[in-house]
Formats: C-alpha cells, sequence, structure tokens
C-alpha cells in the first residue's frame, strides 16, 4: 500500500477489518414502497455485506436494486425491515455510506474538480492527519486526474466526471462506497478502463463496496459476490464469484453465461 | 464578417441614427427649444451638471437609495424562498403570496408608505424593495425547483440538511435564475425610484434623478428634462451590461450552467 493510500484510510474504522466476524452492513428484512399503499417494490431481502467486499446488485431495470441502493445511502426509507452499518441501525443519509451515481451531472458545476472533492471532505467532517485540501489532492492522484485538478465539470469528459466523483467518495472516507451504474452512461472503452481503476482501488483500499449494474459483464469482472434480483424485488440467489478481474476465460464466460440463464428464468 | 461583429455594427448604427435625427430634426423643423432641444443641448445640460456636481448628487441620492432597497429586496426574497423550501407547505405560501402581489405595481405602494413613514427614505425603500421582492422570489422559487435532484442527493449524502443544504447546494444551483431575477429585479426598481421621485418629488429628502427631471419640468427646462432622461438610460445601461453580463460572464456562464 502506498503512502497516499494509507493517509486516505487513516481515519479508524474506515476500511479497517473489525475482527469481529461482524458483516460492514447487514441488511435485515427489507422492503420497500414508494407509499403506504403502492405495490412493494423490494420484497423482504436480506444479505449481508463483509468487510472489503465488492457486493454486485444486478438484474433487470425495475427489479428494485437502484432502489434498494438508495436505501442504504438513507435517501429512501423502508416499510419494514433494517439496515445495520457495523451493527448500527440507519435511517438518515450520512458521509459513512457514500454515494457514485449514474449520471454525470453530479458534480457541483460551480465547484472545480479539486474543489468538488474538497467540499466534501470538509461537509462530510471527516477528521484528518492531512488537510482537506490534501486529502482532494491525493484523492484526485488515485484516480489519475491531478491534471485536470482546477477544471470545472463542464470542462471534463463524462468519463473525467465519473472518477472526480469516485475521487469525492473515497476522499471522505467513508465506510462504505455505493455505486449505482456509474459506468453505465460511459462508452466502452473508457468503461473498460473505469472498471479496472476501480477493481484496483477496491483491492488496494480493501474497499467496501455495493455497485448496481445490470450488466453481467461489469457484475463478473468487479463482483466478490453478485446478488442476483428477481424483477419482484426479491433475491434469486447470491453467488460468490471466482472470477473476479479476469477476462475473457473460457470458466468466467461460463459462469456468467449461468448468471445470464439465472437472470432470464428469474424473469419469466 | 462574423456574427457578433455584425449584430454591434447594426446597434451601434441605430444608435448613431436616433442621435442624428435627434440632432437634426429639431433644427431643420426649427422647433421651439422647450418642445424638442436637440440632442447637443441636452448633452451641455448633462455636462454643465456633471461639471458643478448637481448630477453626481442626483445620482448619489437615487443610486444609494436604490442599493439599499434592491439589496434588501433581494435578502427578503431568498431568506423567504428558501424558508418556504425548509418548511413543509411553505411553497404553497410562496405561491400564493407571489400571486397575490406580483401584478401590484410597486409605485402603487407609494402613496402607503408616504401615510406610514411619511416623506422619508424609509417610504422609498419600502416601495423599491417591493418592486424587487416578488420578481426576485419568483425567481428564486424556480430556480430551487428546477434544480437537478442529483445535486441535492449530493448534498444530503454528506450530510447537509435545512439551512446549510440551501446554502451550499441550492443556491449556487440557483444562481442562474437568481441573476435573472436579478436583472429583472433591478430594472423595476430603477423604473419605480425614478417614478416615485417623478410623481411625488423628493420622497426622500435629497433630491434624486427624478426630482430634478420634476424641476426641470417645471422651470420649462426641456433640455433638463432630456439630459435626466439620458441619465436614466445610461445607468440603466451601464448596470445591465457594465455589472449584471460581468458577474454573469465570471460565474454562471464561466461554470457552464448557462450557454
Amino acid at each position: 500500500m502506498s503512502p497516499r493510500h494509507e493517509r486516505l484510510l487513516d481515519a479508524p474504522p474506515a476500511a479497517v477489518a473489525t475482527g469481529s466476524g461482524q458483516a460492514a452492513l447487514a441488511v435485515r428484512n427489507a422492503s420497500i414502497a414508494y407509499g403506504p399503499k403502492s405495490p412493494v417494490i423490494v420484497d423482504n431481502v436480506s444479505f449481508d455485506v463483509n468487510q472489503g467486499e465488492a457486493f454486485i446488485l444486478i438484474g433487470r431495470s425495475g427489479c428494485g436494486k437502484s432502489t434498494l441502493l438508495r436505501s442504504l445511502a438513507g435517501f429512501q426509507e423502508l416499510r419494514s425491515g433494517e439496515i445495520l452499518l457495523d451493527g448500527k441501525k440507519t435511517t438518515a443519509p450520512g458521509p459513512d455510506r457514500m454515494m457514485v451515481f449514474q449520471n454525470f451531472d453530479q458534480l457541483l458545476p460551480w465547484r472545480t474538480a479539486l474543489q468538488n472533492v474538497e467540499f466534501a471532505v470538509k461537509k462530510s467532517g471527516s477528521k484528518g492527519a492531512a488537510s482537506p485540501r490534501q486529502r482532494a489532492l491525493d484523492a484526485l492522484e488515485m484516480v489519475h486526474l491531478s491534471a485536470a485538478a482546477d477544471k470545472f465539470p463542464s470542462q471534463l469528459s463524462g468519463g473525467m466526471q465519473q472518477r472526480v466523483a469516485i475521487a469525492r467518495a473515497l476522499a471522505v472516507r467513508p465506510r462504505i462506497v455505493l455505486m449505482d451504474e456509474p459506468f453505465g452512461a460511459l462508452d466502452a472503452m473508457t468503461r473498460a478502463s473505469l472498471q479496472a481503476e476501480l477493481l484496483r482501488l477496491q483491492k488496494e483500499m480493501n474497499m467496501t463496496l455495493v455497485f448496481v449494474t445490470h450488466s453481467i459483464e461489469e457484475a463478473v469482472y468487479l463482483g466478490g459476490r453478485i446478488g442476483l434480483m428477481t424483477p419482484r424485488g426479491t433475491f434469486e440467489g447470491i453467488y460468490t464469484n471466482a472470477f473476479q478481474g479476469q477476462l475473457d476465460s473460457p470458466e468466467c464466460a461460463e459462469f456468467a453465461g449461468e448468471l445470464r440463464t439465472k437472470l432470464e428464468m428469474s424473469a419469466a | 464578417m462574423n456574427k457578433p461583429i455584425q449584430k454591434m455594427a447594426v446597434r451601434i448604427t441605430v444608435v448613431a441614427v436616433v442621435i442624428l435625427a435627434w440632432e437634426l430634426v429639431p433644427r431643420m423643423a426649427q422647433l421651439s427649444p422647450v418642445v424638442l432641444p436637440p440632442f447637443s443641448s441636452a448633452v451641455e445640460v448633462l455636462w454643465e451638471r456633471a461639471l458643478d456636481g448637481s448630477l453626481w448628487q442626483g445620482l448619489l441620492a437615487s443610486l444609494s437609495l436604490l442599493v439599499r432597497g434592491v439589496g434588501l429586496g433581494i435578502l427578503i426574497a431568498i431568506v423567504m424562498t428558501a424558508g418556504c423550501f425548509i418548511i413543509p407547505g411553505g411553497r404553497e405560501v410562496l405561491q400564493t403570496l407571489v400571486g397575490l402581489f406580483n401584478p401590484l405595481p410597486a409605485i402603487a405602494i407609494l402613496p402607503l408608505a408616504l401615510l406610514w413613514f411619511g416623506f422619508s427614505d424609509r417610504s422609498m425603500i419600502l416601495v423599491i424593495v417591493f418592486s424587487v421582492v416578488w420578481a426576485m422570489s419568483l425567481n428564486a422559487y424556480a430556480g430551487f425547483s428546477t434544480i437537478r435532484p442529483v445535486l441535492v442527493d449530493v448534498g444530503r449524502n454528506l450530510g447537509l440538511r435545512g439551512p446549510r443544504l440551501i446554502a451550499s447546494i441550492y443556491f449556487p444551483a440557483a444562481l442562474p435564475h437568481l441573476l435573472s431575477g436579478l436583472r429583472i429585479g433591478w430594472a423595476f426598481a430603477w423604473r419605480t425610484a425614478v417614478a416615485a421621485e417623478l410623481v411625488y418629488g423628493a420622497a426622500g429628502g435629497k433630491g434624486g434623478i427624478g426630482w430634478q427631471i420634476y424641476l426641470d419640468r417645471s422651470e420649462f427646462n426641456t433640455g433638463g428634462v432630456f439630459a435626466g432622461l439620458l441619465t436614466i438610460v445610461l445607468v440603466g445601461l451601464l448596470v445591465e451590461y457594465g455589472i449584471l453580463n460581468t458577474i454573469e460572464s465570471r460565474t454562471v456562464k464561466r461554470w457552464g450552467m448557462v450557454s
């Protein structure tokens, strides 16, 4: 681990294994509906996300995966059940769960890349040895954007804006990072390079990540475990992925094929 | 020849033609200077008043009232609109208030202001505040309600709520709307301030530009009246192009928030 990563991670207990065997994030019997009388979107799901794990939520559009992620972030109330972060119940949004959104327009357009990250560090109240500015610079360096630090979001490409958003999430030193199809709107080449970069950061920082996608390839490449959601807002199953970080091996392709079949079966 | 230069050329030509016609028509038609003095005599009066200082005194009187009134109006509008966004049901309250008071010309409030505060600065400031506050609220409301939801989520994600969320997310995100509100509000206020002085004399005690026009009219000094009108136009242009456009190009345009 390089010194700059240590600096980003120096706040306990962020991204440091607790050793107690307790899950970083525990979802217990969570159901979500948009109103008291509307139908449930997420139906009584339970799962754990362990420290340092990349957990993928995958499913077709409308299966409730993004809604579930929003409730992990505290944006969406549960109808029933609970979400525990390190054993403590969470309800409101907070910087211990940093979200990276799908849309490029998630950066504050009136702040430069550096100022966007620095703003997040300051407002989150996250304390550390380094100054917020230094931490913002370090985070931008991690996503290879030091050269663009003083550019406004409108001057950055979509891929660069998503990198800044990732840097912003990491600089705050959250307990867990939540990503909602952050590469969904990128071209294929940029997407592949950002996926590789994210996987590297996830490993280096021992980052606990919940990542929503509808791409099986992305899920198999990034995920330690993959939670496959049905259109009814339940889990078809949660699968351990032995092929994380691999591309195109026959076994890997076979596993992806199995997942695809399961996904299609669940919709039937 | 590119487009901006062409536009500029058209504008300069129009201004030149208006000035030329204003100069030549009264001379050729041998109009009495009481009816329509040529451009040069209006400029002459303006020049004299600039030299003897009365122009600056009048401007200072008008503008100091204006700055205080517009400043207070903006402050009230933003606090009120932000408050209505924090309090549940507040948006309805705001929309109703704006709906009630926005159609009312601010100058119509002046008799009331005079009854309450007499011939004082406070009367003028009340009227100017009234002229600014509804246009500004309307635009602040539009700005706050068209904010990209993801930016609010970003703020909430960091733990920001209530006034802190308004100050660091809603306010800058609404800046393009707030600036156009300022543009409209300023224009209302400037017209209202001049009109108030014209109709009711030096309501503020010290005479401003409107008051000077009023005096010139009673002395049949038509050149003076035109000098006053020229001043009003010049101040309007200066604020519009000198100040507001500069603010815009250094903020929302630089950030790519408006094209």
